[in-house]
């Protein structure tokens, strides 16, 4: 409401401004007769063509000619003035004045957005607590943690709140820093590998998979570190341990534990890697000769990458599917596979990280 | 609020424009003087309303308000300060927010400093002047709004293109754009002076301030981008012929035309039809350039925006201007009474002769910038137009209009004496031939254009000096009545002078750094050197380097002359961070007879490090040489002259352009 | 000299000048304009070696090799036909494998190509347009969702 008092007063300040000369207007007083300004000038030519003679920059008789000319030109201009006109009616230049307003509201409102304030960015990270602005108070927590290093609550808050913004590397980057700083602990060693996996794509690296190594080896019971554990064995291939370690990880979880959909997914996958299948495809794949199941995993292969040609941004897809064609032995698909999903995400380095790391682990040239 | 603040400001200044296009117009061919009033009071406030807005976007970047699209895209709270503010023109949104900013200047300034032009005259040119700002308003609010805001907004924003973070790039599109938005002054008085059927002499008085101003503008913005182009792009060059730099040459060329033409109108009452088209083709071409630029449809290595909706618009606007006030001179020019008469020698032929060289050279630049477009629309061959056309026609065509240049102020108006213009400049013509023979003595098997280049330079700084001497009687009075005649001397006349003297002295640095330019492309490991002309530089060491917003390696270089050490040159390769654009640091040891000039390029094979090494001879002469000419627009533009004009002499205000 | 003969040698002496510099325009047109060629038409219109063109596509992955001293060769495409291009000095900071370059020179008689200027883009949008053209016309998808 107040945006549009302020607007009015514009708009009114305006029309006032634009309209002053109308209420103030007087006949003119002198150069109704335009011919009165040339002839200003024609003097004024005359008198600097004097203070050249008298400087001598010009010969005499030039100056003769000069002046001969100034002076017809002079007396061509004493032209009677006009007939002076009479003014104007002030309501004409009051109704024109309504243009302003008739060209700026629809504009605005067109262009405008009234409703939204300023967000300046001191004032946004002053006032992040209160508004709960949650980059803000990254943001600001960010800059304390610039100038002190070692200030572990600060990570503390941080780590959380990048894995809330889906910042995977900042927060194993965070996380990190909580280890060096307050020694490591089994929750600590996974959310670390934890945020690794995530940065990479859900891929667990070798480097991760020691992180979760340490982990269980101060806590073997942990469940993250258990269940990241095996994704690892599963993804490194070793399908019958991953298998084994998925089983006792199940067996020790309870009936209501929140990520037991997710293991029962993953312990599922695990038998057949390239691309995730659902329980009820499984079964059915269970059943058939290897020659058909081949078949048909090539066959969803192939249904996949249809679905990223129709919709190319899904990054997860992509490389689903370029370890699929690896594993299947694809090379030449694997290879078009990751040319086209880097041309798809050139402009995204995250994503070209994963890609190339992925390439690299599949041994794609 | 203070972002809608603003941007409610520049739509009422699109509403206004609108009523100052109007009401001014209406009220000139009816004779309402109140009508007419409003028109200055309207342009008055429209340069108030873009000034507002104008601060709120930059005051938007200085606190880093990432709620406006404009700045995210744009800037980063990280941003050294002086950068956040060049940022608001260094993009296109902005960068149009600038150019009606400096228009609404230029409109303000006429309404302002305006009173001893006729109120009827002063009307119509501030609604021309409406009309091009009701056009680029539009342009602004409906295809580049700088003032859309986000919702939620981004905490950081993208930063600026490293490349241009530059305080020479920084500050020259302010200066080029006053240059190219100055000529809509001109403009708009042609076409008064086509609506009212007449060109009076206070018409021909204000013109040429104008043109002035703004080629003063121009000719500076130019330099400072070629001087940016020089050290900033590491090629060692200072001219492409690029299509962005023809847009800003070519209406410098014409205004450069303009600028003669308007004398001889004001003194001799002649060339006004002439006149008129010039003003009309000048403000055209730098409209071109707008449009070159912004659309990107020209293959340039500076284009930012590419974008064919509002190529379109600019397109239209383009027509409509350019055809619509072509149309009006075809229809309205023959109502011009054709004025005083002149011999072929004489001061307006000469200036006629200069005129006609100008724009011959404009046209060659102009083919050589626009067939590669015309051919491909056609569906031709795909053609590049390189220097070599450039050196081959704008070459020939502009050395007569340079041998010309000192004889011109020695001629008569009316009717010139040959005769008298040999007694004056023969000293200085055998001066400069002299000049070239010692030129081609010392570099005989050097290329033939050595020496005429320089003798042309040494001609149009000698004939300068003449033209001084000429005027003060120097060495023909005595002493003190020479100072009391330089004393008395027009700012004008000096103001001339100065820019005849600066074109010499930028010719001589044009053919010294284009023919004796020595470029050494080696490569070297840490502790080799090379010859660099006179110089010799060694590869001393390479370290890694970390700024603010970049990492790099930087190469430490001696410089020495003969065995005496000069400086340590650094050359930096960096990379910006978040984009990774790589950008190359130039290390330049500048001196007046020429710069030293070393660029590190990749990693070879063997551990060394590939090399580029320029010695540029009288470069700075190029840049010197324009800033003395600028010097010389500014003073002539102080000239008492043009604060006279009003009737009764009641008014003295100054008619100098605001910036 | 009548007024009329006056203001007759002005204009024809006006139009000897321009007329002689038009003459100048043309001819320098016929002789300094360079042809721009994708590697594909190259060979496809015949141009002979020597002949000064430029060559524009992209740079081949993998194809950059730096010689000696300054020397750099490469493999410019436009993923029909491939031209290897030879080039002496330093390369651009733009310039990288995948990306879009110009380069200005001739072939050779074995058909390398050598260039003695090497323009890459001037900034992340920025590509030759009658690259981009060239490359489109062939049915090369530029920019996102290109799936070759």
């Amino acid at each position: 409401m107040m945006i549009w008092i302020v607007f009015a007063i514009m708009t009114a300040a305006v029309i006032a401004v634009l309209l002053s000369p109308v209420v103030k207007a007087r006949p003119l007083a002198q150069g109704q007769d335009r011919n009165a300004f040339d002839r200003a000038i024609f003097r004024d030519q005359l008198a600097e063509l004097d203070r050249d003679v008298e400087r001598g920059a010009i010969a005499p008789a030039e100056a003769d000619a000069a002046r001969n000319e100034i002076s017809r030109r002079l007396i061509a201009a004493t032209a009677p003035p006009h007939a002076s006109r009479p003014l104007g009616t002030p309501s004409m230049a009051l109704l024109a004045a309504l243009i302003v307003p008739a060209v700026a509201l629809p504009l605005y409102l067109k262009a405008g957005s009234p409703q939204l304030p300023d967000m300046p960015l001191s004032t946004r990270l002053e006032n992040a607590t209160e508004t709960g602005d949650y980059e803000a108070m990254i943001v600001r927590v960010e800059k304390h943690l610039a100038q002190n290093q070692d200030d572990v609550e600060g990570w503390k808050v941080l780590a959380p709140a990048y894995r809330r913004a889906m910042r995977w590397a900042d927060a194993a980057e965070a996380e990190r820093n909580i280890l060096r700083l307050s020694g490591p602990t089994a929750n600590g060693l996974a959310d670390y590998g934890e945020a690794m996996v995530m940065a990479n794509q859900g891929t667990v690296s070798a480097e991760a998979h020691e992180v979760f190594r340490k982990a269980l080896g101060l806590d073997a019971k942990l469940p993250k570190a258990r269940f990241y554990a095996a994704l690892a064995l599963k993804q490194e291939g070793k399908s019958a341990e991953a298998k084994a370690a998925f089983e006792a990880f199940l067996a020790d979880t309870p009936a209501d534990a929140p990520w037991r959909d997710m293991l029962l997914a993953e312990m599922n996958d695990a038998v057949a890697r390239p691309p995730a299948l659902d329980q009820q495809t499984m079964k059915d794949a269970a059943s058939m000769s290897p020659e058909d199941q081949q078949a048909m995993i090539r066959s969803m292969v192939d249904g996949l990458e249809e679905k990223l040609k129709a919709n190319g941004d899904d990054l997860q897809g992509w490389l689903r599917l370029i370890r699929a064609r690896g594993v299947l032995g694809d090379a030449g698909k694997a290879k078009l596979a990751y040319d086209t999903a880097k041309s798809q995400f050139k402009d995204n380095p995250e994503a070209l990280a994963a890609l190339d790391g992925l390439a690299q682990e599949m041994k794609i040239p | 609020m203070i972002a809608e603040f603003g941007h409610f400001a520049l739509i009422l200044a699109t509403g206004v424009a609108l009523y100052q296009f109007l009401v001014p117009l209406v009220g000139a061919h009816r004779g309402d003087t109140a009508l007419m009033r409003t028109g200055i009071s309207a342009a008055v406030l429209q340069l108030a309303l873009i000034a507002v807005s104008f601060v709120v976007l930059t005051h938007a970047y200085i606190v880093s308000d990432f709620s406006v699209q404009n700045v995210y895209e744009n800037s980063h709270s990280a941003k050294p300060l002086i950068y956040k503010i060049s940022g608001v023109w260094g993009n296109h949104e902005g960068s149009m927010l600038l150019w009606v900013l400096i228009l609404a200047i230029y409109g303000g300034a006429v309404a302002l400093f305006g009173r001893n032009l006729p109120l009827e005259l002063r009307s119509r040119v501030l609604a021309i002047q409406g009309a091009i700002g009701l056009a680029f308003l539009l342009f602004i609010v409906l295809t580049s709004n700088p003032f859309q805001r986000l919702d939620p907004p981004p905490i950081e924003g993208n930063g600026l293109n490293p490349i241009l973070q530059d305080p020479a790039l920084a500050f020259h599109p302010p200066f080029l754009y006053a240059g190219y938005v100055g000529l809509s002054i001109a403009f708009a008085f042609a076409v008064a002076a086509l609506i009212e059927g007449r060109v009076d002499a206070a018409w021909a008085r204000w013109v040429r301030p104008w043109t002035l101003a703004a080629w003063m503008f121009l000719t500076i913005g130019i330099a400072m981008g070629s001087w940016w182009a020089y050290y900033e792009l590491g090629w060692g060059g200072w001219w492409f012929w690029d299509p962005v730099e023809n847009a800003s040459f070519m209406p410098w060329l014409v205004s450069t035309a303009l600028l003669h033409s308007a004398i001889v109108v004001e003194k001799r009452n002649a060339l006004k039809i002439w006149t008129v088209l010039l003003s009309i083709l000048a403000f055209s071409l730098s409209l071109m350039g707008t449009f070159l630029v912004r659309s990107g449809v020209l293959t340039s290595v500076h284009a930012f925006a590419v974008d064919p909706e509002r190529g379109l618009f600019i397109l239209i606007i383009l027509c409509l201007f350019i055809g619509g006030s072509l149309a009006l001179f075809a229809w309205r020019a023959p109502m011009l009474k054709a004025g005083g008469l002149f011999a072929p020698v004489s001061r307006e032929g000469g200036l006629v002769l200069n005129n006609l060289l100008l724009c011959v050279a404009c046209l060659a630049v102009f083919i050589g910038t626009l067939y590669p477009l015309a051919l491909e629309t056609f569906d031709g061959p795909k053609i590049s137009v390189g220097p070599p056309f450039f050196n081959l026609t704008f070459g020939p065509i502009i050395m007569p209009l340079l041998l010309l240049v000192p004889v011109g102020p020695f001629l008569a108006w009316k009717r010139g004496d040959m005769a008298a213009v040999w007694r004056r400049l023969w000293k200085s013509l055998a001066v400069a031939v002299v000049i070239g023979l010692i030129v081609l003595a010392v570099n005989i098997r050097g290329p033939w254009l050595a020496p005429v280049g320089m003798a042309m330079a040494a001609w149009l700084v000698l004939g300068a000096i003449a033209d001084l001497a000429a005027r003060i009687g120097l060495f023909k009075v005595p002493l003190s009545s020479s100072w009391h005649r330089f004393t008395g001397l027009p700012r004008s006349a000096i103001g001339g002078i100065l820019a005849h003297g600066g074109l010499g002295l930028m010719i001589a640095g044009i053919i010294a750094i284009s023919l004796w330019k020595v470029e050494v492309i080696v490569a070297l490991k840490t502790g080799e050197s090379a010859d660099v002309g006179a110089y010799t530089v060694t590869f001393l060491s390479e370290t890694p380097l970390s700024g603010p917003n970049y990492t790099g390696r930087a190469g430490r270089f001696l410089v020495k002359e003969g065995d005496r050490e000069i400086t340590t040159l650094v050359s930096e390769k960096r990379n910006f961070q978040p984009s990774g654009m790589p950008t190359t640091e130039v290390g330049l040891l500048q001196t007046l007879l020429g710069d030293v000039y070393v660029v590190m390029g990749d990693e070879t094979t063997d551990g060394a490090r590939a090399m580029r090494m320029y010695y540029n001879p009288l470069v700075n002469f190029i840049w010197l040489g324009a800033f003395i000419m600028f010097c010389g627009g500014l003073l002539s533009l102080t000239d008492r002259r043009y604060r006279v004009g009003a009737p009764k002499r009641a008014i003295s205000a100054q008619a100098v352009a605001a910036e | 000299m009548t007024r009329k003969q006056k203001r007759l040698t002005m204009i024809l002496g006006g139009l000897a000048v321009i007329g002689l510099a038009i003459g100048i325009i043309l001819y320098a047109l016929s002789g300094t304009i360079t042809f721009f060629h994708t590697p594909s038409d190259l060979t496809a219109t015949g141009v002979k070696p020597g002949q000064r063109i430029r060559l524009g596509g992209m740079v081949e992955d993998g194809s950059v090799k730096k010689g000696t001293g300054t020397e750099t060769t490469f493999a410019v495409t436009d993923q029909i036909k491939t031209i290897t291009v030879s080039y002496n000095g330093i390369l651009p900071d733009l310039f990288r494998e995948g990306q879009g370059v110009v380069t200005e020179g001739s072939l050779k008689e074995d058909g390398t190509f050598v260039a003695d200027t090497v323009l890459a883009k001037h900034d992340e949008n920025y590509m030759p347009r009658e690259l981009a053209e060239s490359l489109k016309e062939k049915g090369v998808k530029l920019g996102k969702g290109a799936d070759q």
